[in-house]
């Protein structure tokens, strides 16, 4: 396990890159959905308002 | 398709073919900048710009590298099979750096030819497998087969 | 999203577990499982949006200004991930972070865009001229994709030609090559799911003031 970790010496390289990366693709998942998700709440609000 | 429609079809058209014709035309005109290094052979044929310093790229030829003294100071030869240019470096190596492999270096030509390095990268190629059958390839073909890339464009 | 989690999930136990170290890079080559799909899905996304903006333009059709709107922020996240994975390649095995090869630069060329295409959504007050100038400016750029592509084989760069050019016999063992292709799957599945979210809240915008959107939005709203 801490062999795998190291990525033979490269390990400091590997994990930063996933990392960025995973950070990337939750970001923009969790980004959309909330966006979504907030507008529909402003979109109900104003309906009912009228 | 109506006439308006084929209209705003020729402005599309014309857009995406006058930024191909003239990003061709561009690159065309600066074709020598955007070459990111020069081979052995274009050195020598006195290509590469004198005095400014540039890149060359190749192949580290086997046996040819030599440590001077304190083990900072490296000095092998670069070569594209057809012709071979010295080059002298002092410095870090990257971890990729060895004989047989594709390196760009970035210096001057001094007066006798050799090419003093003040940086050297290495250049890998495209080809990935396990260590196995590197090796089982290496003992079916003992010449080093010279990637597309390193070849005088 | 859940084949594209899936897809994800085997791809990188498969890029990071199972896949044999190279025998040049040793375990660094495994930056391969999201530099290259990333790399990928830039050149993907932005031919996806050009074309759209090209029907947009041509067609007026409404849903391509939806389309090129909801994918401009994927394509930059991408083209970030490609050039930031890469520069963290670059530097066990190279040498460096970055060089201004051809290569490297058109790629970040089209990240400039990308974010060209962002900010030129926000800068105006109607949405359908952003949309249009926006369109305008994908098409004029479109001509940055072919020289990111042939970059490798039109001039000497530090970054290595295409590994699978061709499908019949590409340069990296089959091993290695399986996950690669499942994380490339993963992205294009993620980013379709993750384009049509942001397109239902653009159409949901956009149609904001018809009958069948308050019909909708009332009765869902108020289970929520």
């Amino acid at each position: 396990m801490i062999e795998w970790l190291a990525m033979g010496g490269y390990g400091k390289f590997v994990w930063p890159a996933y990392a960025i990366w995973l950070v990337v693709i939750v970001y923009n998942y969790v980004s959309a959905k909330a966006d979504e998700k907030k507008y529909k709440h402003e979109l109900i609000k104003r309906l009912r308002l009228k | 398709m109506n006439a308006q429609r084929k209209k705003r079809l020729a402005i599309v058209s014309l857009i995406i073919l006058g930024m191909g014709a003239s990003a061709g035309l561009i690159l065309t005109a600066f074709e020598k900048n955007l070459l990111y290094f020069y081979s052995p052979t274009q050195v020598s044929k006195g290509e590469a710009p004198v005095g400014k310093p540039f890149r060359i790229g190749g192949i580290v030829k086997i046996n040819s590298v030599a440590r001077v003294s304190d083990g900072l100071k490296v000095s092998f030869d670069l070569t594209d099979n057809k012709q071979t240019v010295t080059v002298n470096f002092e410095g870090i190596l990257p971890d990729l750096f060895r004989e047989g492999q594709g390196i760009v270096a970035n210096g001057k030509l001094d007066n006798t030819g050799i090419f003093q390095a003040s940086e050297v990268l290495a250049k890998h190629d495209e080809n990935y497998m396990p260590p196995e059958v590197a090796e089982a390839l290496a003992n079916s073909e003992s010449d080093i087969e010279m990637p597309h890339s390193y070849g005088t464009q | 999203m859940g084949f594209a989690l899936i897809c994800f999930i085997s791809g990188l136990i498969g890029g990071l577990v199972l896949a044999p170290a190279d025998y040049q890079q040793g375990d660094s080559f495994r930056i391969i499982y999201i530099h290259v799909p990333a790399a990928w899905m830039s050149l993907f996304i932005y031919t996806f949006m050009a074309i759209n903006a090209a029907i947009l333009l041509i067609w007026r059709v409404k849903i391509s200004e939806i389309i090129i709107r909801s994918s401009a922020i994927l394509g930059a996240s991408f083209t970030f991930l490609a050039l930031a994975t890469g520069s963290i390649w670059g530097k066990p095995m190279w040498g460096t972070w970055w060089v201004w090869d051809a290569r490297l630069t058109s790629e970040l060329i089209l990240l400039f865009l990308y974010l060209g295409f962002i900010a030129l959504q926000s800068a105006f007050e109607d949405r359908r001229i952003a949309a249009k100038t926006g369109a305008v400016l994908v098409l004029v750029g479109v001509v940055n994709i072919p020289i990111i592509k042939y970059s490798v084989e039109w001039w000497s760069t530090l970054h290595q030609p295409a590994s699978i050019s061709k499908l019949d016999a590409p340069s990296i063992h089959i091993d290695m090559l399986i996950p690669l292709l499942l994380m490339a799957i993963a992205c294009k599945a993620y980013f379709f799911s993750v384009m049509l979210i942001r397109c239902r809240r653009e159409i949901l915008a956009y149609e904001s003031n018809t009958a069948w959107v308050k019909e909708t939005l009332i009765r869902n709203g108020d289970h929520t």
